[in-house]
């Protein structure tokens, strides 16, 4: 984390550090080649200069021939350190004089080279001198430059590579002329003043770069150091642990204490970039309440929501408990009914014999066979006790069973009452293999939708009054249906008939538990399906079950959701609220 | 106990009855036993045919069950009450049928007995008729 202010700065510096070296690079070029261009001017304005002196003060000792007085003349040119030679040619190309004859030799002037063809240039030039500006011709660079009547001819090179400079200039007597002065001056002196030039322009060049260094440090630190200050802080916070909620108050804590406006923002853009850092920070500190906020207000309703379920599923254990007492009212109520004629009969028998005892008329054959009769029914009623002691069973026992003896059971247990009530019991059987079911669970189901038919006959006015059992195979299922021929559901109640509480019978007896029960006990666990339709003039219900019961896994996981209770809860749940209330009421 | 089995033979001599029973063996047993009673005692399984034999014949006393099927006690005392109002009628009770009850007193019915019949009871109820049946014979009679 504490490169990233670094690199910053870095960057800035050396962004700032070329930008300035490149331009001063390039202001150095231009100007350097700009005075070196006119240092060179200036070196060639002062060669002709000395040309023009030397001629003015020679011409007319060549036309004179005095030789002896351009002798005295030249030893002057002592004077000049930057001569190197000078020395006179007469129009015959005869030198008349010579200063310095080694350097002569050593440079191969243009004695050797002399051509009658230059002289007529020279002079053609001279001819044209009066018509042209002198000051056009005079700074003409880069070839030979006639500089009014003086040539100047650039880098004659020496034997050692001495550069030369050299002006040729004609010397002309009474409008004659009478020879050509040649000379010969260093370049040393022009090499000089530009290194001069460089050297100088080099000192600028420098102090200007060392001044922006110094100014781009000065600016990066102002602007750097608050940056840098910005990220350290910022990188005290610990935002990779801000999954869980008790780092996020951590955080909290952490983006309070990060005290941002202590920061020296002394520019204009730190002092913005910190502001808005600073409005960033407020923001979250913000967001962070309202996030704490709202999930201590999730934490609330989850625990509401928590209470709710507990209280959903302790009316649901209630209402399977009160189903099962009301189930096992009604079969207290059966048991009392079934019991009554052969009780009947038993007292009858045995005032039977009483009554032959006491006239007399007893035979020991009659009163033996009344009392066989006795221990037949007894051993009837203890049969029958057989059968409710299986029903109430309380562990839930896996068997395998045939759905069709099962049936026949359960119709020994309720039949008598149908019987009485005039009603037609009908078995339409198939041939059905043995299920894996808990028989007293589907038994009690099967009272349920039993006594339910007999209730909906019981009260229906019609002649003939059917009640079908019908079972029968489908595909991997069997099927059992309860058929009564009672006029049917309504349909404006049929998708209701399921749900607790809810009966159309009028009958006080009437608990509204039965179907819902049923329906429990089937779906949910044994994992099948009961459904009602309507057909032939009545309802038929139809259980449908499969050859294997769901396994212990598969039925927890069906008792998490239970789809038959989560129906209710959504269509029915003022009915499964007001709960408690009813079960007082009743 | 035994003064009382007397005191009813000595007077159901003579006297005719209807027994209305679905269970057969009960049926079966109790007309045996009153049968050291009674010389007639004609059985109907239900109200439908308690109801045909009450058309065929005369009966002194009916003794009926209440739950039975296709016409069940109650219905066959009220068709009896709209022909004959002073026809002795005696109804067992289960006791699981109070609602009945109130219909069978409005409808005239005499006496009820319990179940399981109480045989002290029965030879008293019965002893009643009887003698009841003497009398209202002896005052119709010097009409005649």
């Amino acid at each position: 984390m504490l490169f990233q202010p670094l690199r910053l700065r870095t960057v800035l510096l050396i962004s700032l550090g070329s930008a300035l070296l490149l331009s001063n690079a390039l202001t150095w070029y231009i100007g350097q080649k700009r005075q070196v261009e006119g240092l060179r001017n200036a070196y060639f304005e002062r060669i002709y200069w000395i040309s023009e002196s030397l001629a003015s003060n020679t011409t007319e000792w060549v036309g004179t021939a005095n030789l002896a007085q351009l002798e005295i003349n030249f030893t002057l040119l002592d004077s000049q350190p930057e001569l190197v030679y000078v020395f006179v040619r007469s129009m015959e190309n005869e030198i008349l004089f010579a200063y310095d004859d080694n350097l002569i030799e050593e440079y191969e002037p243009e004695v050797i080279r002399w051509d009658p063809e230059q002289i007529a240039v020279l002079e053609d030039r001279e001819a044209q001198r009066d018509q042209t500006e002198f000051q056009t011709a005079t700074y003409q660079l880069r070839e030979q430059v006639l500089l009014a009547d003086a040539l100047i001819d650039e880098e004659v090179r020496g034997k050692a590579g001495e550069v030369v400079f050299e002006a040729r200039r004609q010397l002309v007597f009474w409008g004659e002329l009478v020879g050509i002065m040649h000379i010969g001056l260093s370049q040393e002196p022009l090499d000089k003043a530009v290194a001069e030039n460089q050297r100088s322009l080099l000192i600028i060049e420098a102090l200007l770069i060392l001044f922006g260094l110094i100014i781009s440090v000065v600016v990066a630190r102002r602007v750097a150091a608050p940056i840098q200050q910005l990220t350290a802080r910022l990188a005290l916070l610990k935002t990779d642990s801000l999954r869980n909620s008790d780092s996020l108050q951590q955080f909290e804590s952490q983006l309070r204490d990060l005290e941002l406006a202590d920061i020296p923002a002394n520019t204009w853009e730190s002092h913005q970039l910190v502001n808005a850092f600073q409005h960033l920070q407020n923001q979250l500190l913000l967001q962070i309440q309202l996030i704490q906020e709202s999930a201590t207000d999730l934490q609330t309703s989850h625990a509401e929501l928590q209470q709710a379920y507990e209280e959903l599923q302790q009316m649901q254990q209630q209402l399977v408990q009160s189903t099962k007492m009301a189930s096992m009212g009604e079969m207290l109520a059966m048991i009392a009914h079934q019991w009554r004629q052969p009780l009947a009969t038993i007292n009858m028998i045995a005032s039977s014999i009483k009554l032959e005892q006491q006239l007399g008329n007893a035979t020991a054959e009659g009163t033996l066979e009344k009392l066989k009769k006795i221990q037949d029914t007894t051993s009837f009623l203890s049969r029958t006790i057989n059968d409710f002691q299986d029903f109430f069973r309380p562990d839930r026992q896996r068997a395998f069973v045939r759905i069709n003896e099962l049936v026949q059971r359960t119709v020994e247990i309720i039949g008598l009452s149908l019987q009485t009530q005039d009603i037609e019991l009908v078995r339409e059987f198939g041939e059905l293999p043995r299920l894996e079911l808990f028989p007293n669970e589907i038994q009690q189901a099967l009272i349920n939708l039993l006594k339910n038919a007999e209730e909906a006959l019981e009260e229906s006015e019609i002649e003939g009054k059917r009640l079908v059992l019908r079972t029968y195979a489908q595909e991997d299922k069997q099927v059992l249906e309860v058929q009564d021929n009672a006029g049917g559901v309504p349909e404006e109640v049929v998708d209701q008939i399921f749900f607790p509480y809810f009966s159309t019978k009028n009958k006080l007896n009437g608990t509204g538990l039965g179907l819902y029960m049923s329906r429990m006990i089937i779906e949910d666990h044994l994992g099948g399906k009961l459904t009602v339709v309507n057909k032939d003039g009545g309802a038929c219900f139809r259980v449908e079950l499969n050859e294997r019961l769901p396994t212990n896994a598969e039925q927890n996981m069906m008792a998490e959701t239970p789809t038959t209770n989560l129906n209710l809860s959504v269509e029915q749940s003022g009915s499964l609220l007001n709960f408690p209330k009813k079960v007082a009421s009743q | 106990m035994m003064n009382s089995i007397e005191k009813l033979i000595s007077v159901s001599k003579g006297v005719s009855l209807l027994y209305v029973e679905d269970d057969q063996i009960l049926q079966q047993e109790t007309a045996q036993l009153l049968k050291n009673f009674f010389e007639k005692i004609d059985l109907a399984q239900n109200g439908e045919e308690g109801l045909e034999l009450f058309e065929l014949g005369k009966y002194e006393i009916i003794i009926t069950d209440i739950n039975m099927p296709k016409v069940n006690g109650v219905e066959m005392v009220k068709a009896i009450r709209r022909k004959d109002r002073h026809q002795m009628i005696i109804v067992i009770s289960a006791h699981d049928e109070p609602h009945y009850l109130i219909d069978l007193i409005n409808a005239g019915v005499q006496h009820f007995l319990s179940k399981p019949i109480d045989l002290t009871g029965l030879i008293s109820v019965l002893y009643e008729f009887c003698v009841e049946h003497q009398q209202r014979a002896a005052t119709l009679s010097p009409d005649e």
